[in-house]
């Protein structure tokens, strides 16, 4: 047995260096999950290099920084596989931990495996030591030492995935830290050294003691740079992602404002808290008078208990808020809002909080107000000036009806007189014309009242089996159908869709005449109607003929009133589609036609499923990414 | 006979004639004018008393709207007795129900086309032939 002991300056700077090790591994390491691909190995290579070149630097101070009063060398193969150990264990433990989905349970792998490499390293690194005497260990304290390292690093690594802030990390890096350094000279107190026969030599240690000071200086110095390097690497990442970080909130609120909105955020039970820069800015309000429902005083007062209602309904039932209201504005007028907000939803699928977003429709919705103002003025114009054109109307075709009751008095009158013929051939050819153009215009006329009272009908919508319904349109019209050797195809399997049936009975029977009545002589007739589910709540309906079809110039035109497409050879006012038109926009509808002249025609009418609320437009609520 | 547009009024009194019917027929083109007739200037109707009279009236009056004058010739004990007929281009149903909950006895829209016109006011004529006009008390 031989005089042993410590230097305690080394083992202070083998216990720092254990400590920023730590603090720069658990540093790197903490990056592992937050990477979606590429560095992602290399931050797990940083963090085992870091560790296990910190545990290895430690031990070897910590070896230095021994005094057994005998000269040591090291075998190098054995320091540099002990070095090796050291990092690909840890390198292990990272891996393993930094997983996708990784849950706690898996502390339970990672942390032993970091342990063991601990303890892997300290016994490899001993056994790399050659001294001139013997070397025993007490084999209980080895055993604690192993324990010590198992359950410290477990401890350190836990820490470190937990939480993100500086101080966590610190301690976290001093329990791994004093981990290693617990476990070095416990590992150290299970040894006991035996001089051999060359024996020791006092004067010759002091001096061995000199140079071991150098070395412990010169690895140290080399461990710190390299851990500093690290450091610098990692500082430069987390710039980098704070820098992303400040870009994509930048680009976010650039995009809010872009559709003239305003975010907020309310906690999870739909409370209004905290900061509302958006908020306090469109209202004035301050923090303490939004907050809660301190909001609503701000939102007019016919809209505020509907919007009320409306949200706390909605923050019961975990959906998205969609929502239109005025809100009073820091000058005092009222502005229009739409409003959209969409719960997040932390890793557990629990509220964290709600985001929404005011987007300012004031514009929009003067637009509307100003479009529906002119359209049913429109209409007022269109029934008052047919109404009244027609009372002129009625004197012109009496009067002229009353002139042809006289002819007959004029013809005897005019017996004798030398152009008595002629003047009659004149009376009648322009009493002809006189009738022929007021017929004309008593129909024109009838034609726009009917068009006008379509736009001030007030529709009641029902459950319309469409199938059934284009069937009996198809059925009333056999009779032409049949005559042009046609037949019409209803789709089985047409939606069930709530309008008004007059409407769509007046629509469909329109498109379905025209079909008959243009359909090419040249070959069997043949009209399809089918029906496509939109996205949205809508059905795309279409009747499709293969008839004589209709010029590209020809496709607005055809929807104009009076206006009529191809040979002028068949009956008709030009009225049917303009008024087929005006139906299906009532209807909330849209109508198109595609068609290819001498092939057929096909027009797709858009109808709502239903009634359109808004409700229906519900998203799955916004899951909160990884972070 | 009520009504403001000149041509209706001639076309009205030769189809009514054409049906056989020779009473005498006074046009009105105005509400004021027509109400000094019916009530008298001092508006009391004593002026309808003891005459027989059967109106004509079109709702659609520069001055004044037909109903007014339906209402005043109605709520006038001396006028009440005389049928109304109120002759029109609206067909506004409300419109027709207030006319008859004032007490019009016959509403009867204008036909859009003149044969319907015409044909309509000869029917009225030979209505009007065979009707019992009553004396104002």
């Amino acid at each position: 047995m031989i005089h042993t002991g410590y230097n305690p300056a080394l083992v202070a700077l083998s216990v720092s260096i254990a400590v920023f090790a730590s603090y720069t591994a658990l540093d790197l390491g903490s990056r592992i999950g937050r990477v979606t691909s590429g560095p992602r190995w290399g931050w797990i290579a940083g963090a085992a290099a870091a560790m296990g070149g910190g545990i290895w630097s430690m031990h070897f101070v910590g070896m230095l920084a021994f005094e057994m009063g005998m000269p040591a060398a090291y075998d190098v193969g054995t320091t540099v596989l002990s070095l090796a150990l050291a990092i690909g264990f840890t390198g292990a433990a990272f891996a393993w931990i930094g997983r996708r989905g990784a849950s706690t349970r898996d502390l339970l792998v990672a942390g032993p495996v970091m342990g063991l490499g601990v303890a892997a390293m300290h016994y490899t690194g001993m056994a790399a030591m050659q001294v001139p005497g013997n070397l025993a260990y007490h084999w209980p304290v080895v055993a604690a030492s192993v324990i010590i390292a198992v359950t410290a690093a477990t401890t350190a690594l836990w820490l470190t995935f937990r939480q993100n802030s500086v101080w966590q990390k610190l301690i976290a890096a001093c329990v791994m830290g004093i981990a290693v350094a617990g476990m070095h000279y416990t590992g150290m107190a299970a040894a006991t050294f035996t001089p051999g026969e060359g024996g020791a030599h006092a004067a010759h240690a002091a001096e061995l003691s000199h140079a071991q000071q150098n070395l412990a200086l010169a690895v140290s110095g080399a461990t710190f740079l390299i851990l500093f390097l690290a450091m610098l690497a990692s500082s430069f990442d987390q710039q980098r992602i704070q820098r992303d970080l400040r870009a994509s909130e930048a680009r976010f609120r650039a995009a809010i404002q872009a559709v003239s909105g305003v975010l907020w955020t309310n906690d999870a039970n739909g409370r209004m808290v905290g900061e509302q820069p958006g908020w306090s800015a469109i209202t004035g309000q301050t923090r303490a008078e939004y907050e809660g429902y301190g909001w609503a005083k701000a939102v007019h007062p016919d809209d505020a208990q509907a919007s009320i209602d409306a949200w706390n309904e909605t923050v019961r039932e975990r959906r998205t808020f969609v929502h239109e209201h005025r809100v009073r504005s820091a000058d005092g007028g009222w502005r229009h809002y739409a409003i959209r907000a969409v719960p997040i939803l932390d890793a557990h699928g629990a509220i964290q909080e709600w985001v929404g977003v005011h987007t300012d429709i004031t514009a929009q919705r003067q637009a509307e107000d100003e479009l529906r103002e002119s359209n049913e003025e429109i209409q007022r114009y269109a029934y008052i000036v047919s109404h009244d054109l027609r009372a002129p109307l009625v004197n012109v075709m009496g009067f002229t009806s009353e002139l042809e009751a006289t002819r007959d008095d004029v013809r005897a009158a005019l017996q004798t007189h030398p152009q008595g013929e002629r003047i009659d051939a004149d009376l009648a050819e322009a009493l002809g014309f006189i009738k022929a153009a007021v017929t004309r215009m008593e129909s024109l006329i009838a034609a726009i009242l009917k068009l006008s009272r379509e736009g001030r009908r007030s529709f009641t919508p029902e459950r319309l089996d469409m199938t059934a319904l284009m069937q009996r349109i198809a059925d009333a019209q056999r009779h032409q159908t049949g005559q042009a050797g046609a037949e019409v195809v209803v789709a089985p399997d047409l939606p069930v869709i709530s309008a008004d049936r007059l409407a769509v009975e007046q629509v469909f029977g329109n498109l379905i005449d025209n079909a008959v009545k243009y359909l090419d002589p040249a070959r069997a007739g043949r009209i399809e109607i089918a029906a496509t589910s939109l996205g949205g709540g809508g059905v795309r309906f279409s009747v499709a003929d293969n008839g004589r079809g209709i010029a590209a110039r020809d496709h607005a035109r055809v929807f104009e009133l009076f206006r009529r497409s191809g040979a002028q050879d068949k009956p008709g006012e030009g009225i049917g589609l303009a008024h087929v038109k005006a139906l299906v926009r009532s209807l909330g509808g849209r109508i198109e036609v595609a068609s290819e002249l001498g092939v057929g025609t096909t027009f797709s009418v858009t109808l709502p499923r239903g009634t359109a609320t808004g409700l229906g437009q519900d998203g799955p609520p916004m899951r909160l990414a990884a972070e | 006979m009520i009504e403001d547009d000149e041509g209706h009024a001639r076309l009205i009194e030769r189809n009514i004639r054409r049906a056989g019917v020779n009473n005498t027929i006074l046009p009105f083109r105005d509400g004021t004018t027509a109400l000094d007739y019916l009530l008298g200037s001092d508006g009391t109707g004593e002026v309808s008393a003891k005459r027989h009279l059967l109106i004509l009236l079109d709702l659609n009056l520069p001055d004044m709207t037909g109903i007014d004058i339906l209402e005043k010739v109605k709520a006038n004990a001396h006028t009440k007795r005389s049928p109304v007929v109120v002759l029109t281009t609206t067909d506004d149903q409300r419109e027709i129900q207030r006319c008859y909950d004032l007490g019009a006895n016959v509403y009867i829209t204008k036909p859009v086309n003149y044969e319907g016109f015409a044909n309509a006011i000869r029917q009225l004529g030979l209505f009007f032939s065979v009707m019992q006009v009553p004396e104002n008390s």
